[in-house]
């Protein structure tokens, strides 16, 4: 007999989606609270997330993961609009997004995934370029969201507390971010996508 | 509905709100300062530039609501990516397009040069959207709300083109009055689709999608509607849209006041443009004039439905300027032969 093909994957072993996803699913146990939650995915291995957790999501155009959170709420005060996707989106592409929604203390939970590549980077999940800074947040992140800090993917318990704090200040209506930082395994950026 | 002073924005917005479309969602700017006021007065958030409008609007579309998104000038092509992307998710939004005077930056004056743009691409990978072009104040309302009825019913952003004149300049137009209670918008509920927006895994499946957005296209000449005065046999047709049509319709009245055999074409769709309609009228015809604020654009959509041969005469302003009838009238008479 043949055996059925397994199911895509889209993401190594090690990789930090990993870590986030393992948060994500123990947060979202609760049936009540997913259906409450409509996530939007950013652009790169982001992008892939719907197939792995249980909640609706809607893939928003490069760059404007988090406004389109942001229309989510305004057409649907009742969910709550959960936004993954990685530091290429949020301070690259999206920064101006995400600046404004800091500001305004928009109601949603951000969830970046920062594969310590450049804010911009050519391609989903490529690590840094020479040269280019890693891991340091952009400063004016610091300042509009104190105590933003990147838990490391490699430390599940601190990215779980992370994730479910963000959720929680959501739900309360407030901006919440989960900023999870890991290195991508791949080196030359996920084959899967 | 009350006959009030108006500027295009204005009824825009009052239509859109009447009709409980939205949210109506527009960065702050010259062009649309009655339409972020409207937006304000709602309770909308006033979004700092139009790619985060259009964010906005596209995640409002998914969840199930009309928006209508504002935007002039350059900003058309800021959310082409946005427009692709709701094309590719088959969500409606009207988006209402105040051309500036260009290329660059332009000049807050009347322009029609985002007619290529919004007709041919107005968002990349080939998306396409319904197109109309109001030549009043009223109609600028009323074609957002037949925008979004389209827009609903093809499942596809619909563009309203305008350009500073009908947006700005104030007309006694009948506005659904300031006082009338809105109609309630029935809050949008049950589950958001998911996978808004999501491209289909594999080449086969992104294709089979492609050609069905493509194939819409197609289905819509039926939706094609075109004003059409005076046109006679043997005669000169002026065609124009938007404010150049304003001009070109006082030109007609001179025109048949003196007897000149002249009549006017006004698409009020430009996507689809009334192809058949067109191409009769030039056929019938012996001599085109062409007005427009831009440089040849709507010109090509004529040159590509007139009979071989068939003189045209375009009639052409930039920079913001607006022709006079008697520039219309003048290229006319010559077509005519030089009638007194």
């Amino acid at each position: 007999m043949t055996e059925p093909a397994p199911p895509p994957r889209h993401f190594d072993p090690g990789c930090p989606h990993e870590a986030a996803h393992r948060a994500l699913l123990a947060a979202l146990a609760d049936p009540a609270r997913a259906a409450r939650l409509v996530g939007v995915s950013g652009s790169g291995c982001g992008s892939r997330v719907s197939g792995y957790l249980p909640i609706a999501w809607v893939a928003a155009p490069f760059g404007r993961a988090v406004s389109v959170a942001r229309g989510l709420r305004l057409a649907r005060p009742d969910l709550v609009p959960l936004v993954y996707a990685g530091d290429g989106e949020l301070l690259g592409e999206g920064a101006a997004d995400l600046l404004r929604a800091v500001e305004a203390g928009a109601p949603l939970a951000v969830i970046m995934v920062d594969n310590l590549g450049p804010a911009c980077p050519s391609e989903a999940g490529t690590p840094g370029l020479p040269g280019a800074p890693r891991g340091a947040p952009p400063a004016w992140l610091g300042r509009l969201l104190p105590g933003a800090t990147a838990r490391d993917a490699v430390r599940p318990e601190a990215v779980a507390r992370s994730v479910e704090r963000a959720l929680t200040q959501a739900e309360q209506g407030r901006l919440g971010l989960a900023w999870i930082r890991g290195a991508c395994p791949a080196a030359e950026g996920s084959r899967w996508v | 509905m009350a006959r009030e002073l108006a500027s295009g924005m204005e009824s825009v917005a009052r239509f859109a709100l009447a009709t409980g479309l939205g949210p109506l969602l527009a960065a702050p700017g010259p062009l649309l300062e009655d339409f972020v006021a409207a937006a304000r007065a709602a309770g909308g958030p006033i979004p700092a530039e139009d790619r985060e409008a259009a964010g906005l609007a596209f995640g409002a579309a998914a969840a199930g609501r009309v928006p209508v998104l504002a935007v002039s000038g350059p900003g058309l092509g800021r959310i082409g990516e946005v427009l692709s992307a709701a094309a590719a998710a088959e969500l409606p939004l009207v988006v209402v397009a105040v051309a500036r005077a260009g290329p660059g930056n332009g000049n807050e004056a009347p322009a029609q040069t985002e007619y290529t743009l919004a007709t041919r691409a107005p968002g990349s990978g080939g998306a396409r959207a319904l197109v109309l072009a109001p030549a009043s104040a009223g109609e600028a309302g009323r074609l957002v709300v037949e925008a979004a009825r389209l827009g609903r019913r093809e499942r596809i952003p619909a563009i309203v083109l305008m350009d500073a004149l009908l947006a700005r300049a104030r007309e006694g137009t009948e506005v659904p009055g300031r006082g009338r209670r809105r109609r309630p918008v029935p809050p949008a509920q049950g589950p958001v689709p998911s996978n808004t927006g999501a491209a289909p895994a594999g080449r086969e499946a992104l294709e089979t999608l492609d050609r069905r957005l493509a194939g819409k296209v197609a289905g819509w000449a039926t939706l094609a509607v075109l004003d059409s005065r005076d046109v006679v046999d043997d005669g000169i047709v002026l065609v124009a849209y938007g404010s150049a049509a304003r001009q070109a319709a006082t030109a007609l009245e001179k025109a048949r006041r003196r007897g000149w055999p002249v009549g006017l074409l006004r698409p009020v769709t430009l996507v689809p443009f009334p192809d058949r309609e067109v191409a009769a009228a030039l056929a019938r015809s012996r001599g085109a004039v062409v007005v427009e604020l831009a440089s040849g654009q709507l010109l090509e959509d004529v040159r590509r439905l007139a009979p071989a041969g068939l003189p045209l005469s375009p009639v052409i302003r930039l920079g913001g300027a607006v022709p006079t009838p008697w520039e219309i009238l003048d290229a006319a008479r010559e077509l005519l032969g030089g009638p007194p």
